[in-house]
């Protein structure tokens, strides 16, 4: 009888060790007990620009390619000299808790300081409220030397309240350095943005200020001039699918790191 | 966390176990015959806590024959400290039954599990209607996976406590396209105490 119980009570033990205890697929609880990793990003910067060269690595929409992310954070990590690196969201398909704590399961991988925006499949269910407890607010920037970098929450439809185009505005007016602003959506998407949101918008893209705007999304690489402001969209997250931007001397210099084609512009 | 739920684990089937050896001492003929009788009662009353179910869960089983079980379940999880319900429904299979006196083991269930929210705002079967399409996203109210588990009856005392681990479809395919990829976020342990009525 005793052996019975001991033996049947390591079963348990041992059945019990298998798994995490989640709670639901559709809460906001998380296991990982990351928080306001935006805002830790920013106090780990040091020395950007001391080199006279902005070094930043970009991945975009990895979903559930968990091989593909990790592959490419093991390859940015590698890269000498990065600066910050950006993930432009769309990690998750459809914003589950779980799926959070598997990408921040890697992307804690990552040795630089990281900034997130909350993509579209991030921000439904209750993924919009797991964002801003992990990583804090979905619009913020800061500043280098010599430009600020802005990240903006592009999720009109999903996160309404935190759709601001007016601080998109103001933060771009307010800045007397150069901007480039890094979103998930791309800002001249014409499904998402009408009337007075998409006039705002070109008014923005348009400021003699705006030097570059960066975005995900749509899965493919893309790279052209909007009255004068380089519009960069970059690939998913797949076979090692992310890109290098190097900004020196009122020039980028964009690498796509799965097939290494460089292309270099000066800024308007 | 995760070790503080596998401490109340260990502590209650011990405390259970204790339980059930001093009644089985102290069994007369009228008690052996209200086991016999609870023995046939297809019904049982459960708790659970976890394994995608809610932070809390609580719900009826029926044993359709000792090994083919279904639940049904009410669960509650909460979104920034607001509660919100989800319905529960598993099914479960266990091709050996182990009897020790008056215990019953089932050392391995297999089944099928779904959970459907009832939060109709966030989650939904066809997108909303600000998006172009209906099929936009994929469905987000509804999901479903593969469970493997043990349940442990004692009849003595009336009472049963299950283990359950879960994976959902999202996990399957993910596990599918990652080779040799650590996905524990996507299995959950689930714990369940029944009463059989």
């Amino acid at each position: 009888m005793k052996n019975f119980k001991l033996l049947f009570t390591i079963f348990l033990l041992c059945l019990a060790a298998c798994a995490p205890f989640v709670d639901s697929p559709f809460s906001d609880y998380t296991l990982r007990t990351d928080r306001n990793l935006n805002q830790k990003a920013i106090s780990k910067l040091s020395n950007v620009e001391a080199d006279n060269l902005i070094k930043i690595a970009i991945f975009t929409d990895s979903h559930q390619n968990y091989t593909g992310l990790d592959r490419a954070i093991y390859e940015i990590n590698k890269t000498a000299d990065v600066d910050f690196v950006a993930s432009l969201g769309d990690f998750t398909n459809s914003g589950y808790n779980y799926e959070y704590d598997q990408f921040l399961n890697i992307y804690s991988d990552l040795v630089r300081p990281r900034f997130t925006v909350v993509g579209n499949h991030d921000a439904i269910g209750a993924g919009g409220e797991i964002f801003k407890k992990i990583f804090g607010l979905t619009n913020f920037y800061f500043e280098t030397p010599t430009y600020r970098f802005i990240f903006f929450n592009s999720n009109n439809w999903e996160m309404p309240s935190d759709f601001k185009v007016s601080w998109l505005k103001n933060t771009v007016d307010q800045s007397t350095k150069n901007v480039i602003i890094m979103s998930h959506a791309p800002l001249r998407d014409t499904e998402r943005f009408l009337g007075n949101d998409a006039a705002t918008i070109n008014t923005i893209i348009t400021d003699s200020k705006v030097k570059m705007i960066i975005n995900g999304h749509n899965h493919v690489y893309h790279l052209l001039d909007d009255n004068g402001t380089l519009s960069l969209q970059v690939e998913r997250v797949e076979n090692n699918s992310w890109l290098l931007l190097e900004i020196q001397s009122g020039q980028a210099c964009m690498t796509q790191m799965r097939t290494k084609e460089q292309v270099c512009t000066p800024f308007k | 966390m995760y070790a503080v739920q596998i401490v109340l684990f260990f502590i209650l089937s011990f405390t259970t176990f204790s339980v059930s050896a001093q009644t089985e001492t102290s069994a007369v003929l009228s008690e052996a015959k209200e086991v016999a009788e609870t023995r046939n009662s297809p019904y049982r009353l459960f708790i659970s806590r976890s394994g995608f179910m809610g932070k809390g869960a609580l719900g009826l089983s029926y044993e359709f024959t000792p090994q083919h079980a279904a639940d049904l379940s009410v669960g509650i999880y909460d979104i920034h400290k607001v509660n919100y319900y989800q319905l529960n429904l598993a099914y479960r299979y266990a091709h050996w039954t182990l009897n020790y006196k008056e215990h019953q083991w089932r050392p391995l269930q297999v089944g099928l599990f779904g959970v459907h929210s009832l939060d109709y705002d966030r989650f939904f079967y066809n997108s909303p209607e600000r998006y172009p399409t209906k099929d936009y996203y994929e469905q987000t109210r509804f999901r479903y996976g593969f469970e493997v588990g043990s349940h442990f009856t004692f009849l003595c005392s009336k009472l049963a406590i299950g283990y359950h681990m879960r994976i959902f479809d999202t996990g399957v395919i993910a596990v599918v396209n990652n080779e040799n990829r650590d996905l524990q976020y996507y299995i959950s342990s689930g714990l369940s105490l029944y009463y059989i009525f």
